[in-house]
């Protein structure tokens, strides 16, 4: 298992999951679930302040275990397409808790996935200018 | 405990306390001492990277900080420069009178709208703020335009202050050419220059008269060294000036338990609540070349409150900005080459009710959407799909619509409603929270007086977008420079 700074075995699989389902793999490109995407949200994550940090674990294990009811299996083992299904029930859910969990969780996703550099190929998008003194500074110090 | 002491700290340098810090500045070389203490750190043009999630180090609460209601976040900086130096440099006067009705409305008989007004040519000289040429429109800017011309909708350009900009585009996550002439670039340096002391990574806990606390800590990799060991320190100063920002200068003054402070303090807050959408258009838009905002229409302003501008974001922002998840979001992003996008911003009226508050130590934001601004969101997400349809849009989608996207203009009205409106669901944004600490001759509805001395405390003066007594209506930071600059004449005299 990789090392990770804020996840634990238990979140990771759970946020992986959740990832999965909020930008998906295709036939074109890898989704949100992919260890380097996991690797960016881990590293933001364990920037933020504590008090962020334990909400968004105890909202991963509301996220975990909750399917139970509804579907009789952790969320983690359900399939895509049940996945997909629970968290759009999330976002739109009448308890305002849930669709602020929700929406953390999507944010730290979509960081993990568009905030990496390999995506930007995908958007065509070119990202940083390498002409800028960035840049510049750290190629005369070669 | 380190002790410093001066004769003036400014705590914060944005639009305020670098203004404060820059016009005393020139006192330094008749023996004035003063000091400029920054909480975050001193990132120069050499250290923005220009990626998106390293740069979210620029900014408060790692990029946003949440209502209790989820209904908006607030984005602002947190380094040297404040929010110039993460702002496009959008620069709008304060709307004739504006300044007149708080003068009239709040008894504010020092506040004069001619003085005010007269200060702005002379602050956009010294920051070049002016109107870009046609060159440097880009085709997101030109979409717009064209889709509001089409409509008939009267569109307009904004000054913008920049020197010798490339057009690259990154002016949110600070300019990596040094072009953009906010205070990270202009007052600032002038105030070392003339020998004020600049204490960045410097957090002030608590003011009082004659002083304040606070604590430096060591700057992070990457940013500017600092002299200053970390550890606690405390102040002396005849004159404490709080320019933290709407948000931190409330709650600083909440925390300090000043003796009779008005139960104003932190109250009246306006955010000009914001939301962005997107459409896509047939042909490549690129938006992230060239100057990201240029054009904006006020046509609405009067009639539903709101304005809509151009803007640009990059790729996470851009979908975090979209709704929903799953294919609909992946495949409209790999059009991202393909979007053009604007922001709609909404005049909110100063509610005693939406405030701030100090909780654990942290700043807490009470705020609710009057049902006056949910319906000019409701407006304003339709109006923008109406402009880029008239442009050219195969698609355009608002967070408030009930699907993910709406592909023809007869749309618009049955599929974006009020009931979207969910909070949680739809996060407005914030990047210009103001009030707070508004001005006001009544102790009990206000804060300070017309510069800014803190009522029953004028040794503590206020110079930042908290002083408003309602919300400018448009970018706010020409409007708290020309403020600021009139509160640091006032010091100038009392040091005098």
């Amino acid at each position: 298992m990789p090392e990770y700074r804020f996840f634990t075995a238990g979140t990771a699989a759970t946020f992986r999951a959740a990832a999965g389902a909020i930008v998906p793999s295709d036939g074109e490109s890898p989704g949100a679930d992919s260890d380097a995407a996991i690797r960016v949200a881990d590293r933001v994550l364990s920037e933020r302040p504590l008090r962020d940090q334990k909400l968004l674990r105890t909202f991963l294990g509301v996220v975990e275990w909750l399917p139970i009811f509804r579907h009789g299996s952790r969320f983690s083992r359900l399939s895509p397409e049940a996945r997909d299904s629970f968290l759009r029930r999330l976002e739109r859910s009448s308890i305002a808790k849930f669709r602020q969990g929700f929406f953390g969780l999507k944010t730290f996703a979509l960081m993990g996935y568009y905030g990496l550099e390999d995506t930007f190929q995908e958007l065509g998008y070119p990202g940083p200018r390498q002409d800028a003194p960035y840049y510049q500074l750290r190629r005369g110090g070669e | 405990m380190r002790e410093i002491e001066v004769d003036v700290l400014v705590i914060g340098s944005g639009a305020g306390g670098g203004t404060v810090a820059s016009r005393l500045s020139s006192l330094c070389a008749s023996g004035v001492r003063i000091a400029l203490a920054e909480a975050g750190p001193w990132w120069g043009r050499d250290s923005f990277t220009m990626r998106e999630t390293e740069m979210l180090r620029l900014f408060k609460e790692g990029g946003a900080l949440p209502s209790q209601s989820f209904e908006i976040a607030v984005t602002a900086a947190e380094c040297v420069g404040g929010s110039t130096a993460v702002y496009t440099g959008v620069t709008f006067r304060a709307p004739p009178g504006l300044v007149a009705s708080w003068a009239r409305d709040f008894g504010l008989r020092d506040l004069d709208e001619t003085d005010v007004q007269a200060r702005f040519p002379r602050i956009e000289e010294e920051i070049d703020a002016k109107f870009l040429g046609p060159e440097m429109e880009n085709r997101n800017n030109r979409i717009f335009r064209e889709g509001c011309e089409r409509l008939g909708i009267p569109v307009k350009q904004f000054k913008v202050n920049v020197r010798d900009c490339v057009g690259c585009g990154f002016c949110n996550l600070g300019c990596p050419y040094g072009a953009k002439r906010g205070t990270l670039e202009v007052q600032v340096p002038h105030a070392i220059a003339n020998g004020v002391e600049l204490i960045p990574n410097c957090r002030i806990t608590r003011v009082f008269d004659g002083g304040a606390e606070g604590v430096i800590s060591d700057p992070p990799p990457g940013s500017r060294p600092s002299e200053y060991a970390k550890g606690p320190v405390r102040f002396r100063a005849k004159i404490v000036v709080v320019a933290a920002g709407t948000l931190a200068s409330s709650a600083l003054l909440l925390a300090s338990n000043l003796e009779g402070l008005s139960p104003a303090c932190g109250r009246y807050v306006t955010l000009h609540p914001a939301l962005t959408s997107f459409a896509r258009m047939e042909n490549p838009v690129r938006g992230f070349e060239g100057f990201p905002k240029l054009h904006y229409t006020d046509a609405f302003s009067d009639s539903n409150g709101y304005y809509i501008e151009t803007a640009f974001y990059f790729p996470f922002v851009t979908a975090k900005s979209l709704p929903g998840l799953g294919s609909d979001l992946k495949r409209f992003m790999r059009d991202y080459a393909y979007l053009a996008c604007a922001i709609t911003l909404v005049h909110d009226d100063a509610e005693a009710d939406n405030r701030i508050t100090v909780k654990d130590g942290r700043v807490a934001l009470h705020y609710r959407l009057s049902r006056a601004s949910r319906e000019a969101v409701v407006h304003s997400q339709r109006q923008a799909g109406r402009i880029y349809f008239a442009a050219g849009a195969k698609e355009y989608v608002s967070l408030v619509a009930d699907r993910f996207s709406v592909t023809r203009p007869i749309e618009l009205e049955s599929n974006i409603q009020a009931a979207g409106l969910v909070s949680g669901k739809v996060v407005l944004s914030s990047a210009h929270p103001m009030g707070g600490c508004r001005m006001g001759s009544d102790p009990n509805t206000s804060v300070t007086d017309a510069f800014g001395r803190v009522h029953g405390h004028p040794g503590i003066v206020v110079a930042d977008a908290s002083l408003f007594p309602t919300s400018s209506h448009v970018n706010p930071y020409l409007t708290i420079m020309a403020l600021a600059e009139r509160n640091a004449e006032a010091i100038a005299k009392t040091l005098s």
